[in-house]
């Protein structure tokens, strides 16, 4: 097939700046010339070719509009969403990784973490050396999250998880998880949904990855299992309760 | 759009009847519904970027075009897999592949029918959840 040369039949592009084009143009080109002839194969054996993954982050389309004293772009919304339109071309599950990377795993920590949490996260994510992934649907609660069964309690100066997690973009290959539960608020008694940030390798949770899709192949999805999973007090996301945290994200 | 892109450049190529098939009335039906289609969502896209730079996006905003682009999205893979013919069906072609991941799309992050309870909510005043 010819080179792709855009589709603007409304001479939309006249409502971008130079830059957004700019970004728009170099990934459209990447994906042509680069992710195009790893797709088919990808898809096919499914696997997502994760070795793209530094050049997708040289970009700085990982968490693209996040500040860049975090390592960030700092690009707009508009340039954002360009860059992630010329990815959807490539694959969806190309897309998928940044975005999941970007807007639900790098966003939340940016959004509702502490200092702390920011700058020990960001900055490595942004480079691809730390994937994340974000933890909300689960097995018997998808359009209806806040019915979720994964639970947090407070034990040891931190928190135990647990509960499992379903259709999880990036999972097995995350270095981090960004799981939501409900933990019991001390002052209220009631619980509410809470963001914690996971690590791999914590006792008692694992990622085994979703096989068998006719759907997202060139893409990697899981399960995330948390069994009296501890976690530490600076896991906790601080500045957001409820619903509102993760429907923020997507 | 690399289906309309691959659709396009498709019926310029093919012959059938000794013509190509992007001379046919049902296949220019179908090439100017993805067009169409395609740049409505643009304008979509573009006026959300702008009012999430401005800062007064609305999350109802964000549900209306994820929810009507995804689709349209799936409809365009749809219809470029019919135009493309058994070849559409073929990794010869993007068009499958795209087809099948725009199932996933628009079932995740946030599913075509609860976009569509969100925009309910935001005309009615009444949350359709429960």
């Amino acid at each position: 097939m010819a080179r792709f040369t855009g589709v603007d039949f409304y001479e939309i592009d006249g409502l971008l700046s130079d830059e957004e084009r700019q970004i728009r143009d170099h990934v459209r080109d990447w994906v042509e010339d680069r992710y195009l002839p790893l797709v088919e194969k990808a898809y096919e054996d499914a696997f997502f070719p994760a070795e793209v993954i530094p050049e997708v982050a040289s970009m700085g389309l990982l968490g693209a509009t996040l500040p860049e004293e975090y390592g960030c772009a700092g690009v707009n919304a508009t340039a954002y969403g360009l860059a992630m339109q010329e990815l959807e071309r490539g694959d969806s599950g190309l897309r998928s990784f940044a975005s999941v990377q970007g807007s639900l795993a790098m966003w939340p920590i940016y959004a509702y973490g502490s200092e702390a949490q920011r700058k020990r996260w960001l900055p490595p994510m942004a480079k691809g050396e730390v994937i994340g992934c974000f933890g909300l649907t689960e097995p018997d609660f998808g359009s209806n999250p806040s019915g979720m069964i994964t639970r947090a309690v407070r034990r040891d100066g931190g928190y135990v998880l647990n509960g499992a997690k379903m259709w999880i973009t990036n999972g097995t290959i995350a270095h981090v998880a960004v799981v939501w539960a409900k933990l019991k608020d001390e002052a209220s008694g009631r619980e509410e949904i809470r963001g914690f940030i996971v690590e791999k390798g914590t006792k008692g949770f694992s990622a085994p990855e979703q096989k068998r899709k006719h759907s997202l192949r060139a893409s990697v999805t899981s399960e995330l299992v948390l069994q009296n999973v501890h976690v530490g007090e600076d896991a906790l996301l601080p500045n957001v309760s409820g619903l509102k945290g993760p429907l923020g994200c997507l | 759009m690399a289906c309309f892109d691959a659709a396009a450049q498709y019926s310029r190529s093919r012959i059938q009847f000794d013509r190509p098939i992007g001379g046919f009335q049902l296949v220019q039906a179908k090439l100017a519904d993805m067009l169409t289609e395609i740049t409505k969502a643009q304008l979509l896209c573009i006026q959300l970027g702008r009012l999430k730079e401005k800062g007064s996006v609305k999350p109802e905003q964000i549900s209306l075009a994820k929810r009507n682009n995804c689709e349209i999205a799936l409809d365009i893979a749809r219809e470029a897999r019919d135009l493309l013919g058994a070849n559409g069906i073929t990794a010869e072609y993007p068009v499958m592949r795209h087809m099948c991941n725009l199932e996933s799309v628009k079932t995740y992050e946030g599913t075509h029918n609860i976009h569509t309870l969100v925009l309910g909510e935001a005309v009615t005043g009444i949350a359709a959840y429960r």
